[in-house]
């Protein structure tokens, strides 16, 4: 009986180590859990302003540059009637956004809806006090093809009425195509008539060639009577050298003498000028003196007129008025008979 | 007045003594002689500086018109009036005026001639009858040329009513009738008219005038075929046109002698009478008479002779 308890305290050990096994095991697992879902990690919060909370649920996952780096905490339903969204986010990661910083809702066909922030590029970090971001919202795929639908629609009902009335109108086409036809075959009339206009063309010109030919014949004798003239104009020009050769041999001695005639002429006008001068210094005075000895000449010789006896030899002054003579008359001065 | 020398008891002496006082008695006569020259004929007043000015102006203006220079006359005479009009001298301006009205007629400028005489006439209270009279004789010569007798024996009248006795612009005046009378073909009135003419101007001793009264009597016989008469009275016309030195007369009275000749029947003597007035008016560079002329000597070489 011995063995039995024995055999108990050891089934009851182990049964007791393996409890404290699973307890260590399950408080590991506890722990590697909550480290997991970010229990003992440091997070800040963040919100954006949204006018629909549509897609958008707490848990939410928030990625930065495709990184999942918190979640969707809370969406309250603002009086405004717009939904205020708080994420919470890692602190190390908050630290990178910006004031600028962008929250981008996007769902992808059948994944879960996601948030994708962008950190910003302004200097200014994120104010923790009010840390909000902006927000948008990126299209669904079956956004995408409701708006094609939209705008393919229309297009599509144009072009089946388009095609309608090319059905109804088909006879005036056979005709528009007729009548191009028509008008090509114009085109291609003219075009040999174009055709046959340049080749005339090219015969008169070569016919016009031929005139030339004969005008530069004659240019060329006309030419030939220039290079005779100049042959003529050269020996003239040959015999002008000669002369030109004869008068600068004789040149230097007619400038030797008019150098001499010019030296003379210069001796003369030095003479005059020294004259001149002198005269100019002494003629205004001369000319100054003159008027009282003129104005005193007048005195004298009116003086001597007036008297005895002198005034008895000259003629008396002619009476002031001009005598009155039939003569002064034009008509009497003419020997027509009146 | 020679010393006598009775009894030269020394001629030598008497001759030395004799020779001095003639000599003092010719010295003494001589001087007395001056002083009563001297005596009997006291100087001028002295003119002032604008009589001084006039006087000059109007002898540079008579010279100048004398000489045919026409726009000097001008000239001078209005430089006249002018020194006349700032010491409002009257007699003097209403002078210059009528000198400026006869050199303003003789360039043909009548318009101006009549409006220099008006000042004249239209202003009795300022300028002399005298110069009254002898703006309406300027005035009638004038309204002759421009084809006006009525008026240029209304203005004579009038030139005579003004002019005192003797009136020295009669013989002008009744030159000017005779004229208008020839014109209207009175021959017979005209010689009467210039007849009178040249014997009232020949009592006033004013020749030029005379010769004209000869000169429009000779052509008035003429007209009445009286040649002989005509040349008489022609040829004292060139005489006394000649003797005072008138070119342009001389050369009028030789082409009324000429044309006097042809009327008689004389072209010979025509021609020459022409051929000397061409002379004389070439000499005297009156370029129209000068082209008359020539044509009339022209006309009297186609005529033959009797």
């Amino acid at each position: 009986m011995v063995d039995a308890p024995l055999k108990r305290e050891s089934i009851r050990r182990q049964v007791l180590a393996l409890l404290v096994l699973g307890a260590v095991l399950a408080l590991l697992l506890g722990g590697a859990i909550a480290t997991r879902q970010g229990a003992f990690t440091r997070t800040a919060s963040l919100y954006f302003v949204a006018d629909t909370g549509a897609g958008i649920s707490p848990g939410t996952t928030v990625r930065l540059s495709g990184f999942r780096v918190g979640a969707v905490t809370d969406l309250v339903l603002q009086p405004d009637l717009k939904v205020k969204v708080t994420m919470e986010i890692e602190e190390q990661h908050f630290a990178a956004l910006r004031s600028d910083a962008h929250a981008e809702w996007f769902k992808e066909q059948l994944q879960a809806a996601i948030i994708e922030l962008s950190p910003g590029s302004s200097a200014q970090p994120l104010s923790r006090a009010r840390p909000q971001v902006s927000h948008s919202r990126r299209r669904t795929l079956t956004e995408v093809a409701n708006d094609l639908r939209g705008r393919l629609a229309p297009i599509l009902d144009d072009i089946k009425q388009l095609s309608g009335t090319v059905a109804e109108r088909k006879g005036d086409i056979a005709a528009v195509l007729v009548q191009a036809n028509t008008a090509a075959q114009d085109v291609a009339r003219s075009t040999q008539e174009l055709r046959l206009l340049l080749a005339t063309a090219n015969t008169q010109l070569a016919g016009l060639g031929g005139q030339a030919a004969t005008a530069m014949g004659q240019a060329q004798g006309a030419l030939t009577r220039v290079n005779q003239n100049l042959a003529q104009l050269q020996t003239l020009l040959g015999q002008a050298d000669q002369s030109l050769a004869s008068v600068n041999q004789r040149l230097p001695a007619l400038l030797a003498q008019t150098g001499d005639t010019l030296n003379q002429l210069n001796a003369a006008a030095r003479d005059v000028r020294g004259v001149s001068s002198a005269a100019s210094a002494a003629v205004p005075g001369l000319l100054r003196s003159a008027v009282p000895l003129v104005e005193d000449a007048r005195e004298v010789v009116g003086g001597v007129k007036s008297h005895w006896p002198v005034r008895g030899l000259i003629a008396a002054p002619p009476a002031a008025l001009l005598p009155l003579d039939s003569h002064d008359a034009a008509a009497l001065r003419d020997a027509t008979p009146p | 007045m020679r010393q006598p020398c009775v009894m030269p008891p020394r001629p030598e002496r008497c001759g030395a003594a004799g020779a001095g006082r003639r000599a003092g008695l010719w010295a003494c006569s001589g001087l007395l002689g001056l002083l009563l020259g001297a005596c009997s004929t006291p100087p001028a007043p002295p003119l002032n500086p604008v009589q001084l000015q006039l006087q000059a102006r109007n002898q540079n203006g008579v010279r100048a018109w004398q000489r045919g220079d026409l726009p000097a006359a001008l000239g001078s005479y209005r430089e006249a009036l002018t020194a006349a009009q700032s010491v409002e001298d009257f007699d003097a301006a209403g002078t210059a005026l009528l000198n400026l009205a006869a050199v303003h007629g003789r360039l043909g400028q009548a318009d101006a001639a009549q409006a220099r005489l008006d000042l004249i006439v239209n202003a009795p209270q300022r300028y002399s009858l005298a110069l009254q009279a002898q703006a309406a004789a300027r005035k009638a010569l004038l309204f002759l040329d421009q084809a006006d007798p009525a008026s240029a024996l209304r203005w004579a009248d009038r030139a005579e009513t003004n002019c005192a006795e003797p009136c020295a612009l009669a013989p002008a005046m009744a030159n000017l009738r005779a004229y208008l009378a020839l014109r209207q073909g009175d021959a017979r009135r005209a010689a009467d008219l210039a007849t009178r003419a040249a014997r009232l101007a020949a009592g006033a001793g004013l020749g030029a005038e005379q010769a004209n009264g000869l000169r429009l009597a000779g052509r008035a016989e003429t007209r009445l075929g009286n040649t002989g008469a005509a040349a008489a009275l022609l040829a004292q016309a060139l005489q006394l046109d000649s003797e005072l030195g008138l070119p342009e007369r001389i050369a009028l009275d030789l082409q009324c002698s000429a044309e006097n000749e042809e009327r008689r029947g004389q072209p010979a003597m025509a021609r020459d009478f022409y051929e000397r007035a061409l002379v004389v008016a070439q000499a005297a560079g009156d370029s129209v008479t000068v082209q008359t002329l020539r044509t009339r000597l022209a006309t009297a070489a186609a005529i033959p002779p009797p």
